[in-house]
């Protein structure tokens, strides 16, 4: 203020005194107002619009059709994810069955067991070794009645 | 639209003693908002109403897109109200979604500019101003003065719209550097360092009027 002269900060004084008055602020709040209730006017609009495309008696024919779509395009799928499984364990089946089962040769050892029954016997058998078969089984006795077998 | 002294001290400094009382008493307000309570709202509305007018007025220049702006910008708040947090005061969040939408405008506007200019009403402008402005004027002063707004306006505008938010908040807003930085997300150096930079263009605008 001093010597007369304006300042940048008077200027600014004039700007933050500069306000709407009462009148414009009551024209504000009526147009907030409307653009309020057109908001949900409009958002209450899309709803009903979409409650009214499903009201009960077209729900269940939307629902019907609904599950109709989603059948005719999951069906194929699922039909076909089990043929797929089916088909793999129709492979391993094949290839269960066309795997060459062992040959079994059974060679039969007798144990020579030792006169004394409370003594501890060494079990042994010969096994013949120059056959070809893929497994042997060994039968022992601890007593010499196998050799009926 | 005349001018109306309205939270507007005599120094005509935007009175600064709400802030305190102002973060908590929002947060009720929004805690009732988001419960559905409309009163609440309209209660945030006049609350708030005034700041983000005068911001986003000095900001665009038109009255008319400033209330537009503003109205949008209590919607868009009311609408997202859910998404306030409270991680910061209230009035800063709404703060901010004002100066978005203002500087939207403005980047959408910026072939269509008209500022919008009133007569100044000799009654609202403070009265050491007047007498300055009687003592280098005389009679011309209630000319001086239309005419001494309507500059500062046009000098507002030629800052970019970065320099203009910060002064504006500043300035007009009062509002901190910390405030600001918040509604900016910015920091605070990059509003001191806007601010400086904003007042030196503004002055030497501003040169001829400011004897």
């Amino acid at each position: 203020m001093e010597d007369g002269k304006i300042k940048l900060e008077d200027l600014l004084k004039l700007k933050r005194a500069e306000q709407p008055t009462e009148a414009d602020w009551a024209r504000f709040d009526e147009r907030l107002r409307g653009k309020l209730v057109s908001r949900i006017v409009s958002r209450r609009t899309l709803a009903d619009r979409f409650f009214g495309i499903v009201s009960p008696a077209r729900a269940a024919t939307f629902c019907a059709a609904g599950f109709a779509a989603l059948g005719a395009v999951f069906a194929p799928m699922y039909i076909a994810g089990l043929a797929t499984a089916v088909s793999a364990d129709a492979d391993v089946e094949f290839k269960a069955s066309s795997t060459p089962l062992p040959r079994v040769a059974v060679s039969y050892a007798v144990n020579e067991v030792a006169a004394h029954s409370n003594s501890e016997i060494p079990v042994f058998a010969q096994m013949n070794s120059n056959d070809s078969s893929d497994v042997r089984y060994v039968a022992s006795s601890v007593s010499s009645g196998i050799s009926s077998f | 639209m005349s001018i109306a002294k309205t939270e507007v001290g005599v120094d005509g400094k935007v009175a600064e003693n709400w802030r305190p009382k102002a973060a908590d008493a929002d947060m009720l307000l929004v805690e009732r908002v988001k419960a559905g309570d409309s009163l609440a709202f309209d209660e945030l509305t006049k609350k708030y109403r005034q700041r983000l007018y005068s911001a986003v007025y000095n900001m665009v220049s038109n009255r008319e897109d400033a209330m537009d702006i503003v109205q949008d910008a209590f919607i868009k708040a009311f609408s997202s109200i859910n998404s306030f947090r409270g991680g910061s005061a209230f009035y800063t969040w709404l703060y901010r979604i004002a100066i978005n939408m203002a500087i939207t405008f403005i980047k959408r506007n910026r072939l269509r500019r008209f500022f919008s200019f009133e007569n100044a009403n000799e009654e609202m402008a403070p009265a050491e101003i007047l007498d300055r402005l009687t003592v280098n004027y005389g009679g011309e002063r209630s000319t001086m003065l239309n005419e001494l707004k309507e500059k500062l306006n046009e000098a507002l505008q030629t800052l970019s719209i970065k320099h203009r938010t910060v002064f504006v908040l500043f300035e007009i807003e009062a509002l901190s550097h910390q405030e600001i930085a918040q509604i900016t997300g910015t920091s605070e150096a990059t509003v001191r360092t806007r601010l400086h930079y904003a007042k030196q263009q503004l002055q030497a605008i501003l040169k001829d009027y400011l004897k």
